[in-house]
């Protein structure tokens, strides 16, 4: 831990105050969670926070090529855990935020060699240097999820409208820790469908969850485009989705005015049921 | 699309509503299957009950909760050793504090008044009293005299058996029967071979009259309150 602490040169910012470590996970894959992490980090970075995204997954990285950032990984996580290299040196910075960094995931190895207490003592010189660090889980809860967690003070559960993402959401809750209270983004949801009663609202998902929302975002094609540019939609001003995942950040970050960027469908007017009735397109 | 204006028309169920009922339920077992502890006391007080019955292989019973098509089940399988040729005393104390003043007869019965356990239970003159009548805890002595000489007594035969149909009757539903639906399966079991020969039929008819209905063959295990 202290070796760790060392590589750090002199002449890097520190920190006066210890930042925070939050992970993000879902229990259920391909729900959006590092999509988030890369969203939610970058927006924290551009209100000007110093921020450092760590890839726990293990064997399939991902969070490099969500950020673009994928031709500049050079080191990974576990070279850092096992002294190979300094934490200085394993460290990507965005191409487009000054404050954001990525500890990227080893690719051709394993989980299972992560050693927890190792990943925790890299967590926390991390936090002498950073004011997020950020940690987007694997999918599952086996020990890929461990090491995610163990690092820690803080969890934000991404969660899907359906039912499995939910009970999978649910057990995920049940084994963090009371005290890293956990908050909630529920992800991907179509409004027209929950309008149409076709799809978990966000009051059904949380009334299973009973977790403090952070905030909701659409089913959006922007997602796909911007994941396929490699762009975090949070640094586009005209995203709609950049907005949500700010306000999520702004929300993080301790402004409670910030709106919850509720997705929640208006009721539906008298024309709109009798579409529905009609077979108007489902 | 004419099927699916017939299905709104109808009031088919939105597939939105179906994924809550489905996500409750699932969770529900998840978290029953997340408390061994109340499932091995669930299963501790289920073999209590059973025992007094039938003797039973207690090494070999699996008691498991699995999905059925709208409800979550209480499967118990039970390997019977042999059956007991008189049910043992229930133990009361653990019973009447459950009963909240009212008499609650034993769990098996809830949802089955009209085929109390009494009647399974062979009537013989030395008999204790036989373990359906035993829950009207305010007066066991009254109701154990008056079914040891029914045909001198009448009057006072009916007793017990008022008391016994009370729960049915009256019956704010017993605690036991929760939101979990539960059916209760065990094998082998050979519940019509059970059923006792020995004349019960004073009793029996005595029933019939007051407008219960018949009394049904031993209550097989595997319609035990089915809520």
């Amino acid at each position: 831990m202290h070796e760790l602490a060392s590589e750090v040169p002199a002449e890097a910012p520190v920190a006066k105050v210890r930042g925070r470590s939050i992970v993000v996970t879902s229990g259920k894959g391909g729900v959006g969670k590092t999509t988030t992490t890369a969203n939610v980090g970058a927006a924290l970075a551009a209100r000007g926070a110093r921020v450092v995204l760590i890839d726990a997954d293990v064997g399939l990285r991902n969070l490099d090529i969500v950020l673009g950032l994928e031709s500049r990984v050079r080191y990974h996580v576990l070279d850092v855990l096992e002294e190979k290299i300094g934490i200085e040196d394993a460290l990507v910075r965005d191409k487009r935020t000054e404050n954001l960094y990525l500890l990227a995931a080893a690719q051709s190895r394993e989980k299972e060699e992560v050693e927890t207490a190792k990943m925790r003592a890299l967590v926390e010189a991390l936090r002498d240097r950073f004011d997020y660090v950020l940690i987007d889980s694997p999918a599952g809860i086996e020990s890929g999820f461990k090491n995610a967690v163990v690092g820690a003070d803080e969890a934000i559960v991404v969660c899907m409208p359906e039912v499995s993402s939910v009970r999978d959401a649910d057990r995920v809750v049940g084994l963090l820790p009371n005290s890293m209270r956990p908050q909630l983004i529920v992800n991907r949801l179509r409004p027209g469908l929950v309008r149409k009663q076709k799809m978990l609202s966000v009051e059904d998902v949380n009334a299973i969850l009973h977790l403090p929302l952070l905030g909701v975002l659409t089913d959006d094609e922007s997602v796909i485009k911007a994941a396929n540019r490699g762009e975090a939609l949070s640094l586009d001003p005209a995203s709609s989705i950049g907005s949500i995942y700010r306000d999520i950040a702004a929300r993080i970050a301790g402004d409670e005015a910030a709106p919850k960027a509720s997705a929640e469908p208006a009721p539906a007017g008298v024309f709109a049921k009798l579409g529905a009735l009609f077979g108007r397109k489902r | 699309m004419f099927k699916e204006f017939l299905a709104r028309l109808f009031g088919a169920e939105p597939s939105g509503k179906t994924a809550k009922d489905r996500l409750k339920l699932v969770l529900l077992s998840d978290h029953i299957s997340l408390a061994p502890e109340v499932v091995e006391a669930l299963k501790t007080d289920l073999l209590e009950v059973i025992g007094r019955y039938v003797e039973i292989d207690t090494s070999h019973v699996v008691v498991d909760f699995e999905h059925r098509d709208r409800e979550i089940a209480l499967t118990a399988n039970v390997p019977i050793l042999s059956m007991r040729d008189r049910p043992l005393p229930p133990p009361l104390p653990p019973i009447v504090p459950r009963a909240n003043g009212v008499a609650t007869a034993p769990a098996f019965e809830l949802d089955e008044p009209a085929a109390p356990l009494a009647e399974t239970s062979p009537p013989s003159a030395e008999a204790a009293p036989p373990a359906g009548e035993a829950a009207p805890v305010e007066a066991p002595a009254e109701t154990c005299a008056p079914s040891e000489t029914p045909a001198e007594a009448p009057l006072a035969g009916d007793e017990p058996i008022a008391a016994a149909d009370s729960p049915a009757a009256g019956a704010p539903a017993a605690e036991p029967v929760a939101e979990v639906p539960v059916a209760v399966t065990a094998e082998p079991v050979v519940p019509q071979a059970v059923t006792p020969a020995p004349a019960n039929g004073k009793r029996s008819r005595r029933r019939r009259r007051k407008g219960a209905p018949p009394p049904a063959s031993m209550p097989k295990l595997s319609d035990a309150a089915k809520a």
